[in-house]
């Protein structure tokens, strides 16, 4: 009985899902709601499992303090922040149901999350160079294609491209919004047969990665 | 924007360039405990600001409707919690249902939403002629069906790409390297204008460059 719950009963529920949510979109049925409920459902489902990931942190975070681990000051700090900035947020969201009516978190917010977020995005900025390098090297059609294909794109959007030669605003404009069409058409396409394979696998119990233990225990 | 005045809005832009000296302190020298201190702080704050939209969500979507009467509400409610068995090694299994349930509504709004957009539109606009717009209109609807057929080709790996499969995948594969190309060079400009926002933003602290 147990094995049955713990798989069978859960493929078919997965199943069960995903039907509904077909049923609803590909035979439109009218006035049934059930399919939106459900969508509601896994909805809210998914904002309280993203708090998994924070607990997960949080509980190797304290035992990194607990056991005195190498740099378990980060650790520390990695807690006092997220404490700070939870009950500051909190604060906001007890008094007036917004988190940002709290000057404490609206100044953390702007000054400390907002410039450190703008700055560890475009880090990569530094090593796209070096990547560039490796990627634009003409050592076979295939990699002299996607050199001229790359330079003539950023050499049309940099105003020194066009300083040079007004052709390359013109060249890079078509491989922007022609040339490159069919290689991203294709990506799509691929990428939605793909999903739509693995969604009916996934229906008929032959995935069962995503759960916890693989669905073998 | 104006330079501000005030006393913590001036502490607040430096506190925010400080922080972002930090970060570039990994790129420009090397791994260091300052670059962790700023990375950490970040992980903690980034959390923290889910943790409480994620719980706002929750609140507005699902306490207050139960608590209006809509008792079926629960259902999730009970779900979400059951999630959290993925930490107790023997109720883990408890957990599967709640990803049943992410899994499954996700696929079916996944499929349901990519054939539209990203299979049926795809083939329309691709074998549709254009209706002006002369020769190089012609020529691009050409470039984009051979190159669109020949692409989808290269992603056969079912067949052994040899006889006469052997030259239209190998176009194929030419056609996706302009696309990656292309693409390419879209990611290192975008990069590159973040990064550019970033020495704005260090010469105005500096009140090098208005603000």
């Amino acid at each position: 009985m147990s094995q049955i719950l713990k798989r069978e009963v859960v493929y078919a529920f997965t199943g069960l899902v995903t039907v509904i949510m077909f049923v609803d979109y590909f035979f439109f049925v009218d006035g049934w709601g059930f399919a939106e409920t459900v969508r509601t459902w896994a909805v809210i489902v998914f904002n309280i499992s993203l708090g998994l990931g924070a607990v997960q942190l949080l509980r190797q975070s304290a035992m990194n303090i607990q056991r005195k681990r190498s740099n378990y000051g980060f650790s520390a700090l990695l807690v006092a922040t997220f404490a700070i900035m939870l009950l500051t947020g909190l604060a906001g969201y007890a008094a007036t149901g917004q988190m940002t009516d709290n000057a404490i978190y609206n100044w953390l917010f702007n000054n400390m999350y907002t410039p450190l977020g703008a700055t560890l995005y475009p880090i990569t900025g530094f090593y796209i160079f070096s990547a560039a390098y490796r990627s634009f090297r003409a050592r076979n059609i295939d990699a002299a294609l996607m050199l001229i294909a790359g330079c003539f794109v950023i050499l049309s959007n940099a105003p020194v491209g066009e300083a040079i030669w007004p052709g390359f605003a013109t060249i890079g404009e078509w491989f922007r919004f022609t040339g490159q069409i069919p290689g991203m058409r294709t990506f799509a396409m691929v990428g939605s047969l793909g999903m739509i394979a693995y969604g009916f696998r996934a229906l008929l119990g032959k995935e069962r990665g995503f759960y916890a233990g693989g669905g073998e225990e | 924007m104006a330079y501000p005045t005030a006393m913590w809005d001036v502490i607040g832009l430096w506190t925010g360039w400080v922080l972002m000296l930090m970060i570039y302190s990994y790129p420009l020298y090397k791994e260091n405990p300052v670059y962790r201190t700023a990375e950490y702080m970040f992980i903690g704050m980034m959390l923290a600001i889910n943790v409480v939209t994620n719980f706002s969500n929750v609140v507005r979507i699902c306490i207050t409707p139960m608590m209006g009467g809509d008792f079926l509400m629960i259902v999730p409610l009970i779900l979400g919690i059951m999630i959290y068995t993925m930490l107790i090694p023997e109720y883990r299994w408890v957990s599967r249902y709640p990803v049943a349930l992410l899994v499954g509504a996700g696929f079916g709004l996944g499929i349901r939403g990519t054939i539209a957009p990203n299979i049926q539109d795809a083939i329309i606009s691709t074998i549709t002629a254009p209706s002006d717009g002369g020769m190089m209109a012609w020529i691009n609807f050409l470039y984009i069906a051979v190159g669109l057929i020949c692409s989808m080709m290269y992603f056969l790996l079912t067949f052994e790409h040899t006889g006469p499969l052997k030259a239209p995948t190998r176009i194929g594969r030419l056609f996706i390297m302009i696309a990656l190309g292309a693409y390419f060079g879209n990611t290192v400009l975008f990069r590159f204008t973040m990064l550019t926002g970033r020495a704005q933003f260090f010469l105005q602290v500096l009140k090098l460059i208005p603000m």
